[in-house]
């Protein structure tokens, strides 16, 4: 009888063979977390379980990884089962095996007190077994050298010759060395070296098996590395939570105002595109904005629990007070995004007579609104004494509007629809203007919007010093959000101007070549360095001292690459196709540049800044040097109330100055600094209070930078 | 760029000839303007590198009403003007941070000489005593970066490997904006971590004092991982398709196609990667600075000892600003050690670009 007949050519199902090192992969996996878990404390070691020492059954599960893996090498060997080794078990895994075992023997050799020369015994011990791997079959030869380390470490722990007491002095290190450490990372590398053979094993050797081996080891590579990134932030974040929301008060109209935000969002989505879309990961994620969306609604309708039964909500130390106004600053916000969204999605253009007269007639209210707030904002409150102007005018408008709109869904008339919708926003932001500018409310049975009050975050709003206060980071935001601003302000025009010379106009020369190098050297310059020369060359320069202005300069220049380098990319990736365009229809240089490409490279050049601006603000290098506020200070940088502009004889005529951008300051990376070097000074609460503020700030700065240049990426494939 | 170095003079010549055409070519006002704005715009630099803060701000005022005009009067050209000084400020900065690092600097290497970066005898550090010797810090700087690359190396390049080939569509898509974001991370929330968490862990489980190199280069390196996992990623992906599928078309694994075409095709971007990883990881400060213990001296008993601690040339420069004055030769030594990580790590950076610029070409089939 043929081979044909016993060995069928498609196996259906798993064989025994491939169950068995799938479980040493499976064995493998959970060893390397449990392992990895006794660093956290998570998984007992020292202690007893079940009348043993935990150390015991890690020794245990070794050994019945090192027969398993031993076993699998056999059965192949012997013909057991159909597998495909190669001649050898190739060069990569000699050299790994010979290093293993010469470092293993070499150790041991060490601890037992034979020190030189057991070195030299295990060099000769790992190259021959290198040898030994190279010559032999790759059933034997990868799974031998694995199992004998897998049995040994095994057969130490079980047998209670490595114990979590035990420790080993190194001289040349004068560091100790317990059985606490030596257990688990012997553990770790059996468990790597396990898996790995069990995956080669499991596709049954050869090119497969390597491929599965390797494949494998990536893998996992990837995920340790993912949940460290992972762990990092779930630890700031539970350290910091608790106090950064200490005593948080927030009124539950302003809440509702920001629920409503998302709610009218997703909802606007899901309405336009259908709640469930896409295949794959398309549909993963709209099932995720659908969960979000039930979210949002069932907090909008806690809040109007708590409206209706007038009790405030408290959870843990934050309150929710049942105050239905909402807060200017709120209000303002909320809808200014709400009238983005609603500019966005206005697609509609008025067609007849009377839709352009009804849409002028808007535009000419809107434009009256905003005057009235810029006039209120900057001169004086308009209306004659205890009878306000624009509050009326708003409240007009705003019934007006609701008119229109309900009137047009009543009647079914497509096009005003979003008009009334956007007059409506204007007139809150208007409204939310009068109120910053003047302090009265505009409200209507408590129901309307007010100067503040709505929300009390004493770690977002308190200085980071004062007596009987709770301290927040207050100054040390303002610190950034001023240094950040200057340093967009004067990176980004001249970023962006770069890259327009050097993709648009320049040829390549010389100048160019210079300009690209010192680009990556700028990139790629440490920020220490940047603070040395903002020491040496800015400060002298701008008032002697370290300050704001030097940081935003500083900052700035770190800034300058980042941009420029994003700016290019994007410039150069618009289509030629486009400028060609222009220029065929008759359109100069200039002009095709000005209105066609860098309108076409402004979402990278936008993403590239958001990018650099997250880079920055988390810089505290360079601000040790230059900016050097107090460690606690007491008050905000009053940067917007010094502004000086005097009239003189003497030249440039015009003499603008600042006193508080010359003046030291602080910001949020510095803070944290600060609160380490404060030492018994400081509580290390504050600490990951600030530290978590600040991942905050920079996460979301990146967060939103990779999400626009996806949408941007998206649009542009559509 | 070769043909200019041949022959500079005849190059000079036709520089100044192509001027001329220019200037005969273009009218009058346009001239004006342009010259005005140079002129107003080289006086403000100029003015502010000598320290004449009133003067530089005239001309700089000077400058903008001039850009202004000009503006109005020929938009393009002020356009193209504009743009070309800005893309000069570029490489100004370069110039500006490396001379007056080294003015700088100056002092203190006449007065250590050579064993102010070189382990001769007495190459020792004390304030005191007048030594500024930079070798301990150098020294530190090796031992952290060599752990850090231990760690970042491979990590990186797998973690590039899983990206670029390994990772199917959904999970590529999830797994690269977070190691993006892991780059996003503040080195000081590191920091704070390092010297809150795990100094006293790491230094109760092996009875060393706190700030042990070795677990600092471990921080380190987690930091530069994202560096090596994005340049080397971009290495990887710029392999041509037809190579990888050609390596497929002849029945090898996808593994063999990745450790035999795609890794050496990509070689040199990926040592590139590696090399810019090492300059993330020797010009990192805050988390080394708030781990150390600030001992200006090499490592005991053995200068390998990487669980002892000493000082790095980034620390060294954050730590001791506060206790110097200008003009001293302590404040001198920092900038030494400013120009130290400048030529290297700027070098470093610059020389891992011009690499992966190279490789790009190659494979784009340009050279």
């Amino acid at each position: 009888m043929s081979e044909a007949y016993e060995r069928s050519l498609v196996v259906e199902g798993s064989s025994a063979y491939e169950r068995v090192s799938a479980a040493v992969v499976g064995v493998s996996f959970v060893a390397f977390l449990a392992a990895i878990g006794t660093f956290f404390g998570w998984v007992p070691l020292a202690e007893n379980v079940a009348g043993f020492v935990a150390a015991r059954y890690f020794g245990a599960v070794l050994v019945a990884l090192g027969f398993a893996v031993a076993g699998l090498g056999v059965a192949s060997r012997v013909g057991m089962f159909e597998t495909a080794p190669d001649d050898s078990a190739g060069l990569v895994a000699a050299v790994v095996f010979g290093m293993l075992w010469f470092l293993t023997l070499g150790f041991v050799a060490q601890a037992v007190g034979i020190g030189a020369v057991g070195w030299i015994g295990a060099l000769a011990a790992g190259v021959g077994l290198a040898y030994a791997t190279l010559v032999s079959s790759e059933d034997i030869g990868s799974t031998f050298p694995v199992a004998g380390f897998l049995l040994f470490m095994g057969a130490l722990f079980v047998a209670g010759a490595v114990t979590p007491e035990s420790a080993w002095m190194s001289e040349a290190f004068e560091a100790t060395f317990p059985g606490t450490v030596v257990i688990p990372t012997a553990t770790i590398m059996g468990a790597l070296l396990g898996g790995w053979t069990g995956a080669k094993a499991y596709a049954g050797y050869g090119t497969r098996g390597r491929q599965n081996g390797a494949f494998l080891l990536i893998s996992l590579v990837v995920f340790l590395v993912l949940s460290i990134l992972v762990l990092l932030l779930a630890f700031v974040f539970e350290r910091g939570v608790a106090v950064v929301l200490e005593n948080l008060i927030i009124g539950a109209g302003t809440a509702l105002a920001f629920v409503a935000l998302p709610v009218v969002l997703l909802s606007r989505r899901a309405y336009r595109r259908g709640i469930v879309t896409g295949t794959g990961t398309d549909a993963v994620s709209s099932y995720v904005r659908f969960a979000f969306l039930a979210v949002f609604v069932l907090l909008a309708a806690g809040l109007g629990y708590a409206f209706a039964t007038a009790t405030s909500l408290s959870y843990g130390s934050v309150t929710l007070e049942p105050t239905t106004a909402v807060g200017a600053l709120p209000a303002l916000v909320v809808s200014g995004v709400l009238l983005l969204v609603a500019r966005a999605a206005d697609t509609s253009t008025a067609e007849t007579d009377r839709e352009q007269l009804v849409a002028r007639l808007a535009r000419l209210v809107v434009a009256g609104l905003v005057a009235g707030a810029l006039v209120e904002l900057f001169v004086a409150e308009i209306g004659v004494p205890g009878v306000p102007f624009m509050p009326i005018a708003v409240a007009a408008v705003a019934a007006v509007s609701l008119v229109a709109l309900v009137a047009s869904y009543a009647r079914d008339v497509p096009y005003p629809r979003v008009l009334p919708v956007t007059v409506l926003l204007w007139a809150s932001v208007v409204a939310a203007v009068h109120v910053l500018a003047t302090g009265d409310a505009v409200a209507v049975a408590g129901v309307g919007i007010v100067e503040g009050g709505t929300v009390n975050w004493p770690f977002l709003m308190n200085p980071s010093q004062g007596l009987g206060i709770q301290i927040g980071v207050m100054p040390a935001m303002f610190g950034t959000i001023w240094i950040v601003l200057g340093a967009v302000v004067f990176a980004v025009p001249l970023a962006v101007g770069a890259a327009v010379y050097l993709t648009e106009y320049a040829e390549d020369s010389l100048f160019t070549r210079g300009v690209d190098v010192a680009t990556n050297g700028l990139w790629s310059t440490p920020s220490i360095v940047f603070g040395l020369f903002g020491l040496a060359f800015i400060v002298p320069r701008f008032g002697d001292s370290p300050s704001i202005l030097a940081s935003q300069l500083v900052l700035g220049f770190m800034l300058l690459p980042l941009v420029l380098i994003t700016s290019r990319e994007a410039m150069k990736s618009v289509p030629d196709e486009y400028r060609d365009a222009s220029a065929a229809l008759g359109v100069s240089k200039w002009r095709t540049i000005r209105s066609v490409v860098v309108p076409a490279a402004m979402p990278g050049v936008i993403t590239g800044v958001i990018l650099g601006v997250g880079r920055i603000a988390g810089e505290t290098a360079p601000l040790l040097l230059v900016l050097n506020g107090p460690n606690f200070p007491g008050s905000a940088p009053g940067v917007l109330s010094s502004f000086d502009v005097g009239f003189g004889l003497q030249p440039p005529f015009i003499h603008v100055s600042n006193p508080a951008l010359l003046e030291r300051a602080s910001a949020l990376p510095y803070q944290l600094y600060a609160v380490i070097t404060a030492g018994v000074g400081a509580e290390e609460s504050f600490g990951w209070g600030t530290a978590l503020v600040l991942l905050g700030v920079v996460l979301s700065f990146f967060a939103v930078s990779v999400a626009s240049r996806r949408y941007f990426r998206r649009k542009l494939q559509q | 760029m070769f043909e200019t170095l041949r022959n500079p003079r005849s190059a000079i010549r036709e520089a100044v000839s192509r001027l001329r055409v220019l200037a005969e070519e273009t009218d009058r006002l346009t001239l004006v303007l342009v010259v005005a704005q140079a002129f107003f715009a080289g006086g403000a630099f100029v003015s502010l590198l000598a320290t004449r803060s009133s003067l530089a701000t005239s001309f700089f005022f000077l400058f903008l009403v001039s850009s202004g005009v000009s503006w109005v009067l020929r938009q393009a050209v002020t356009a193209k003007i504009l743009t070309f000084m800005m893309t000069a400020t570029v490489l100004a900065t370069l110039g500006l941070i490396v001379v007056f690092l080294v003015i700088e600097a100056i002092p203190v290497f006449r007065h250590t000489g050579l064993e102010l970066f070189l382990p001769f005898d007495g190459a020792n550090w004390s304030t005191s005593a007048g030594e500024f010797s930079l070798v301990a810090m150098i020294w530190g700087t090796v031992l952290t970066t060599l752990v850090a690359v231990v760690v970042a190396a491979p990590f990186g390049i797998a973690g590039a490997l899983f990206i670029s080939e390994i990772a199917p569509e959904w999970l590529k898509s999830f797994v690269k904006p977070s190691v993006e974001i892991l780059a996003g991370i503040p080195s000081i929330v590191y920091g704070f971590i390092g010297f809150t968490i795990l100094n006293p862990y790491v230094g109760d489980l092996f009875s060393v004092s706190p700030g042990s190199l070795f677990l600092i280069g471990l921080v380190i390196g987690l930091m530069a991982l994202p560096t090596v996992v994005s340049v080397a990623e971009d290495a990887l992906s710029s392999v041509p398709g037809s190579m990888k599928n050609g390596s497929l078309a002849v029945g090898a694994t996808d593994w063999q196609t990745m450790k035999s075409v795609t890794v050496p095709a990509s070689f040199s971007g990926i040592s590139a990667a590696v090399l810019l990883g090492v300059g993330r990881a020797m010009g990192e400060t805050m988390a080394a600075t708030v781990m150390i213990s600030h001992t200006r001296q090499l490592p005991e008993p053995t200068v390998y000892n990487v669980f002892d601690s000493t000082e790095t040339l980034t620390t060294l420069i954050a730590s001791s600003y506060g206790h110097v004055t200008p003009g001293e030769l302590f404040w001198s030594a920092l900038f030494a050690a400013g120009v130290f990580l400048l030529v290297i790590v700027t070098g470093l950076g610059i020389v891992s670009q011009i690499i992966e610029q190279r490789m790009k070409r190659k494979l784009g089939g340009k050279e």
